[in-house]
């Protein structure tokens, strides 16, 4: 088939959806005031959230246990561990939501906003890799600051164990997808890369 | 402007130009519900956005701006997506039994261009629906120069899937 011919196949295509219907306006209406930029708002909300309350919420969880006669070796290291941990994501965090601000849908051509997706979604893969390898580490820090305040009783030691397979469970899961979506992103980091050459 | 006025105007916008998100949104779909999702999305970006066109621009070259940037960047939990082609019911129920042969190229013509990026896709889109270089250039945001040497290149992985299927 010969590109001519597709042409005409397009154009054939293009005049059948000349009879499409009447938009109805009513429904219009109801789009405009429903759905405005939905996902991608939704989207915002969740990365400022991420960005702003979600340090000061383990801030605060970590002051309640910041007493003087708590101050010791164990605490400091407990400390820098989670305070890593937070600096980390806030900063991705704060990349992330940089990207989605900065993305006009009106105003971008497409590859600029194809850049910005694809930026978006590595940044998002970088999180879930991050969570993965350094959320061991913020455990331990929750642990080595409430050292003090531990009595290692055996049923403490079970619920530890079972917090740990469990997050290990869920690890496991999230890496099936997250290799699904690393896939994806290559693939589509491919397609930009041949695009802008 | 008075806001009854936007929204008047807006609707005759959308009405005009429905052929053209409907193309766009079959063109990043593969079932009939996600047509409808990016439909629906494409409609309200573009209301957001209309109080700020200039009109410096066609307003055929916005809404395909916008409905690009929309389906291209389109959120959505990808594990969600069918893998299921549904071509034939993309397009409106208005054929009669002489149209089935346009029916089946259509389908032939899809499935070709599915095999395509994300940019590619509508970079052809836009060339099949006689868009000119210099606006194909402005939408995707490369020179004109590259717009034809990427249409050249489609064309030959589109001939080439032709004649392989």
């Amino acid at each position: 088939m010969e590109i001519e011919e597709l042409k005409t196949i397009w154009q054939q295509y293009d005049s059948r959806l000349d009879h499409l219907e009447k938009l109805n306006k009513k429904l219009i209406m109801e789009t405009l005031s429903k759905k405005p930029q939905k996902k991608l708002n939704a989207m915002k909300a969740r990365s400022l959230f991420s960005l702003v309350l979600l340090p000061f919420i383990l801030i605060f969880l970590m002051s309640l246990n910041f007493r003087l006669e708590n101050l010791d070796f164990k605490f400091v290291v407990g400390s820098l561990l989670i305070a890593l941990f937070i600096a980390v994501m806030c900063y991705l965090n704060f990349k992330g939501y940089m990207v989605l601000k900065g993305l006009d849908l009106s105003k971008d051509s497409i590859i600029e906003s194809a850049k910005k997706v694809t930026e978006f979604r590595r940044l998002f893969v970088t999180k879930r890799k991050f969570n993965l390898l350094v959320f061991p580490l913020f455990f331990v820090g929750v642990v080595l600051i409430e050292w003090s305040n531990l009595h290692f009783h055996s049923s403490i030691l079970l619920v530890m164990i079972v917090i740990s397979l469990f997050s290990i469970g869920i690890g496991c899961l999230d890496l099936k997808l997250y290799k699904c979506k690393i896939e994806r992103l290559e693939k589509d980091i491919r397609d930009l890369n041949e695009s802008i050459e | 402007m008075d806001y009854q006025k936007l929204q008047t105007d807006f609707i005759e916008i959308i009405e005009d130009n429905k052929k053209l998100i409907y193309k766009v949104s079959h063109m990043y779909c593969d079932n009939a519900d996600d047509v409808k999702d990016l439909f629906q999305d494409i409609i309200s970006n573009l209301w957001i956005a209309y109080p700020n066109f200039q009109q410096k621009s066609k307003v055929s070259t916005w809404i395909y701006r916008v409905s690009l940037n929309t389906a291209i960047s389109w959120f959505r939990d990808y594990s969600k997506q069918s893998n299921k082609i549904e071509y034939t019911n993309w397009i409106p129920n208005i054929a009669d039994e002489t149209d089935r042969t346009v029916d089946e190229l259509c389908d032939q013509l899809y499935r070709a261009i599915d095999t395509l990026g994300k940019i590619d896709k509508a970079i052809i889109m836009l060339f099949l629906d006689d868009t000119s270089y210099e606006e194909i250039a402005e939408i995707i945001g490369l020179t004109k120069t590259n717009v034809a040497t990427k249409i050249s290149r489609i064309k030959l992985k589109l001939k080439e899937y032709l004649s392989n299927n």
